[in-house]
C-alpha cells in the first residue's frame, strides 16, 4: 500500500493532514520573525564595540583597527578583530566554532556570541539608549 | 509498566540516540547557536502520540541526557534539557486542540524548544543581546518543526498500523 494514500496529502479529516491551525501558526511565526528582523535591521550603524567576558565589560571604538585577545589563564581563548568599521571573531578554542563562522558585524544591536566561553561581542551606539538588564 | 511498553520504549530510545548521532555528524549550517534539524524529535513525537505526555516527558529527558553525554558535550545538556522540557510541555497542551495536525504540534514544540534554550542562554550569559537571535531561531525552528512533524505524522500512522497495541 502506498504510504501517500494514508498519509499527509489527503484532505480528509484526521490527525495527519494540514489543518487550519498549522497554516495560521506558520503565518504568525513568519510575520513575527520578519517584524523582529525589520526592527533589528533598521538600527543605525554603531560606533562602539562592547566585549563582555567572565562578567567584565570593556568598550572599544569601532573606528579604530584593533585586535583583542581574551585569555583563559595562559591560553588565548577568543581573538576579536576590529577592522574597517566591522568586528568579527577571528579565532576561538570552542568546539562548535559558530562564533568564528559568524559574519562580521557593524550595526547597532548586532552581536557575536561564543556560548561555551561565555563571550559576547556587541556593537553599541553611544547615542542609542540600550535595553539593559 | 507492561513488558511490551518497556521493550518498545527501550527500542525507541536507542533509535533516537542513533538519530542524534547522525545529526551530530552534520556540519553547522548557520552562525547561530541552536539551529538544527532535531532529527531525534521524530521519535519523541511518536512516543507522545503512542504513549501520552507523561511518558514522552521522561523519554525526552532520558534522550537529551544520554545524547548529550554521548555526542554533544556535557556543558550543552542544560540548554537541551530546558528546551526539551518546554517542548514536551507545550506539545502536550497543543496536542489537545484538534485544529493542529501533528506538524502543527511539532512546530509549536520546536519553537518552545528554541525558546527554552535561549532563555537559559540569557540566564547564563546575563546579557539580553542573546535574545536578538530568536527571530532566526523562530524561522529555523518553524521549518524544522514542519519537516519533523510531517515525517513524524507518517511514522505514527504507519507504526500504529504495524504494531497495534490495545493498551495504548
Amino acid at each position: 500500500m502506498m504510504w501517500f494514500k494514508g498519509g499527509f496529502w489527503r484532505r480528509k479529516a484526521g490527525q495527519y493532514t494540514i489543518k487550519k491551525g498549522d497554516v495560521l501558526l506558520v503565518l504568525c511565526v513568519t510575520a513575527a520573525a520578519l517584524f523582529m528582523f525589520w526592527v533589528i535591521g533598521g538600527q543605525p550603524d554603531g560606533d562602539r564595540v562592547r566585549i563582555t567576558a567572565d562578567g567584565q565589560t570593556s568598550d572599544y571604538p569601532l573606528g579604530t583597527d584593533r585586535v583583542i585577545s581574551l585569555k583563559k589563564g595562559d591560553k588565548v581563548c577568543n581573538s576579536i578583530v576590529i577592522r574597517d568599521g566591522q568586528v568579527c571573531m577571528a579565532a576561538a578554542d570552542c568546539p562548535d566554532q559558530i562564533c568564528v563562522h559568524h559574519k562580521a558585524i557593524f550595526r547597532n544591536g548586532e552581536s557575536i556570541i561564543c556560548l561555551p566561553n561565555k563571550v559576547i561581542v556587541e556593537v553599541a551606539s553611544s547615542q542609542h539608549k540600550e535595553i539593559d538588564n | 509498566m507492561k513488558t511490551r511498553q518497556i521493550t518498545e520504549l527501550g527500542m525507541l530510545l536507542a533509535l533516537s540516540l542513533v538519530l542524534a548521532y547522525l545529526e551530530s555528524l552534520l556540519p553547522v549550517l548557520v552562525a547561530v547557536p541552536g539551529v538544527k534539524i532535531g532529527l531525534a524529535n521524530v521519535i519523541t513525537m511518536l512516543v507522545l502520540y503512542l504513549r501520552g505526555g507523561k511518558t514522552a516527558f521522561f523519554f525526552m529527558i532520558l534522550r537529551v541526557a544520554m545524547a548529550g553525554f554521548l555526542f554533544s558535550g556535557v556543558s550543552g545538556i542544560v540548554y537541551s534539557l530546558a528546551g526539551g522540557v518546554c517542548c514536551v510541555a507545550v506539545m502536550c497542551v497543543t496536542k489537545r486542540f484538534s485544529f493542529f495536525s501533528v506538524a502543527g504540534v511539532s512546530i509549536t514544540g520546536a519553537l518552545a524548544h528554541n525558546l527554552g534554550q535561549i532563555l537559559v542562554a540569557w540566564f547564563v550569559m546575563k546579557n539580553a543581546r542573546i535574545l536578538y537571535y530568536f527571530p532566526v531561531l523562530a524561522i529555523s525552528g518553524m521549518l524544522s518543526g514542519m519537516a519533523i512533524g510531517i515525517a513524524g505524522g507518517l511514522l505514527i500512522g504507519r507504526w500504529k498500523k504495524e504494531f497495534p497495541d490495545k493498551n495504548r
